[in-house]
């Protein structure tokens, strides 16, 4: 449903994305991961139409992002990461003003979804607060639908109440074979409601793979204790990569079998060796390196 | 035009509308106040002392009521508060909706955005129809209320529908602005400017020594106020403010489809 092909978008002030392809099936939850100013929101904004790819192409229904949006977003739902809602408009009026402009009006979701949502449809949308008007906006795009829904930092601020309200939403709508696209800096969250993930980096696809095959690409990380510290430096330098050496103890990150470190180790006298491996946070930190905030 | 963006738009305006028109509805009570005897001598002194002011704001004389109307509200005030209102307006509705993130909201829907600009003008051209209509109001009560009723209201009819049709233009280019600008802070500075060179224009075309080929480069050149006042065919110069404001906007339109959001 959702098709990016070498899709690459920049700016004058920088960020971007670059020569990003991606798939999103009917039934698939896709989630993007990625630091602040990785490249997630530009991937969203040009699925939804709102800028032009500079190179590539973004379909959804096998029709372009750009020209063909007025008649894609019939079946697009979107929530931006900060909603923008009219400061006056009170929440209901706001929500059906957006279901009228819309279309497709379900009072009785509208209902059952501020009840899940936990969200108070009287008073001036000014007044709900940075969490209140972020349901808001989820809740109009959610009370819709659509085939494809695309959220973007859909979880960012919400207490975790509603995050597990959103988790289960989100889940619901897989099970009913629509396709979802959204976006994350919590691998956590990712890895509740996600059948896929794609990893971005400096605008770049780093990974792309299902949600359950992240573990795989774990590390795993060895401790050891050497007898002295020269000993640790010269397997440092025999070692050569993913190595950390303080004083006599060097840290070793390997993807794979532990096969070749433990016939390297034996030239060495090693006094200790725990090994473990790292978890999902750990794993996604290693990705991003620095970027994360 | 979508009929859901423009009544939800309109209901969101209302406040700052009724506001507008108390203050174009007191304009005209006031326009025919400043026609009694006592008051025309007031601003006979007024525009002897000032002849250039005068002739500046478009002052004419009090020939008779409309010709007076004219002068006092037609010639400056009105056409100053047509571009005031839609240049505000305009970035109310459009240049900051676009900053903050409120027109991607009102784009991610089954709309073209040339429609959605198209609404939005469409307010612009109603906030210039209701405040026509305020003033008219104000001076059909002026008249029974100053003087008895006594005056010729098909020429203040075709006089603020002449204005109102010469003020859709301005209406126009201050979309285009507002949907073409890269921020808000553009096109309150674009608008701003634009303008001012209508009001400069305008006014410098009215001195001696200036060329008055100045005028045309207003929309307001479209409005022929004598003419209107003894003639009901010279409103048909003003319909032409109609096309000329839609292809403003049509082509702020155009600009807005391609342009990044």
């Amino acid at each position: 449903m959702i098709r990016c092909e070498e899709l690459s978008k920049s700016y004058e002030e920088g960020g971007g994305i670059a020569g990003l392809s991606l798939n999103v099936a009917a039934g698939e939850a896709l989630g993007v991961l990625g630091p602040t100013d990785a490249g997630k929101s530009t991937l969203v904004r040009l699925l939804m139409g709102f800028c032009r790819p500079d190179a590539g192409s973004a379909r959804i229904f096998d029709q372009d992002c750009f020209y063909k949006r007025h008649e894609i977003q019939r079946e697009v739902a979107y929530a931006a990461a900060q909603p923008a809602i009219e400061p006056r408009a009170t929440a209901d009026s706001w929500l059906r003003f957006q279901a009228k402009y819309h279309g497709g009006y379900n009072p009785e979701k509208a209902r059952r979804l501020s009840e899940r949502l936990d969200i108070r449809l009287t008073g001036q949308a000014r007044r709900l607060g940075e969490a209140g008007r972020k349901k808001l906006g989820l809740m109009a795009a959610l009370m819709t639908d659509a085939q494809v829904t695309i959220l973007d930092e859909p979880f960012h601020g919400l207490d975790p109440m509603d995050k597990n309200a959103l988790g289960d939403l989100i889940r619901e709508r897989r099970g009913e074979g629509k396709a979802l696209l959204i976006t994350s800096r919590v691998l956590e969250e990712v890895q509740r409601t996600c059948s896929q993930v794609a990893i971005i980096r400096q605008g770049r696809l780093v990974l792309s793979q299902p949600v359950e095959a992240l573990a795989l690409t774990r590390q795993k990380v060895y401790h050891i204790t050497f007898k002295d510290a020269a000993q640790a430096a010269a397997f440092a330098a025999e070692w050569e990569t993913a190595v950390e050496v303080i004083g006599s103890r060097a840290l070793v990150a390997i993807p794979a079998s532990p096969q070749v470190l433990i016939r390297t180790l034996s030239k060495y006298t090693v006094l200790d060796l725990v090994g473990g491996r790292e978890d999902s946070e750990e794993s996604f930190l290693r990705f991003h390196g620095d970027d994360v905030v | 035009m979508i009929p859901a963006l423009f009544v939800f738009e309109l209901k969101s305006l209302l406040r700052r509308l009724l506001g507008l028109l108390v203050f174009a509805l007191v304009m005209g009570l006031l326009g025919v106040w400043l026609y009694q005897p006592e008051m025309q001598a007031q601003l006979r002194l007024f525009s002897e002392e000032l002849p250039l002011l005068t002739r500046l704001l478009g002052y004419g004389g009090s020939a008779n009521l409309p010709v007076h109307l004219m002068g006092l509200q037609s010639g400056f005030l009105l056409p100053v508060i047509f571009i005031l209102s839609a240049h505000a307006l305009s970035l109310r509705l459009i240049a900051r909706p676009l900053g903050d993130g409120r027109m991607a909201q009102r784009l991610a829907a089954p709309h073209r955005r040339a429609a959605v600009l198209m609404t939005l003008f469409w307010l612009l051209a109603l906030e210039a129809l209701l405040i026509c209509l305020a003033v008219l109001m104000g001076q059909a009560a002026g008249v029974f209320i100053f003087l008895g009723g006594q005056a010729d209201f098909s020429a203040l009819i075709r006089l603020a529908l002449g204005l109102m049709l010469s003020a859709l233009p301005v209406a126009g280019g201050m979309t285009w602005v507002a949907a073409a600008s890269p921020g808000p802070a553009s096109a309150r500075r674009l608008g701003g400017f634009l303008g001012l060179l209508f009001v400069g224009f305008m006014m410098a075309s009215r001195l001696t020594g200036w060329p008055r080929w100045l005028g045309y480069l207003t929309p307001f050149s479209l409005f022929k106020g004598q003419e209107l006042i003894t003639r009901p065919g010279a409103l048909m110069l003003c319909a032409l403010g109609l096309p000329l404001g839609l292809l403003l906007a049509g082509l702020g339109a155009w600009a807005f489809s391609r342009r990044d959001v």
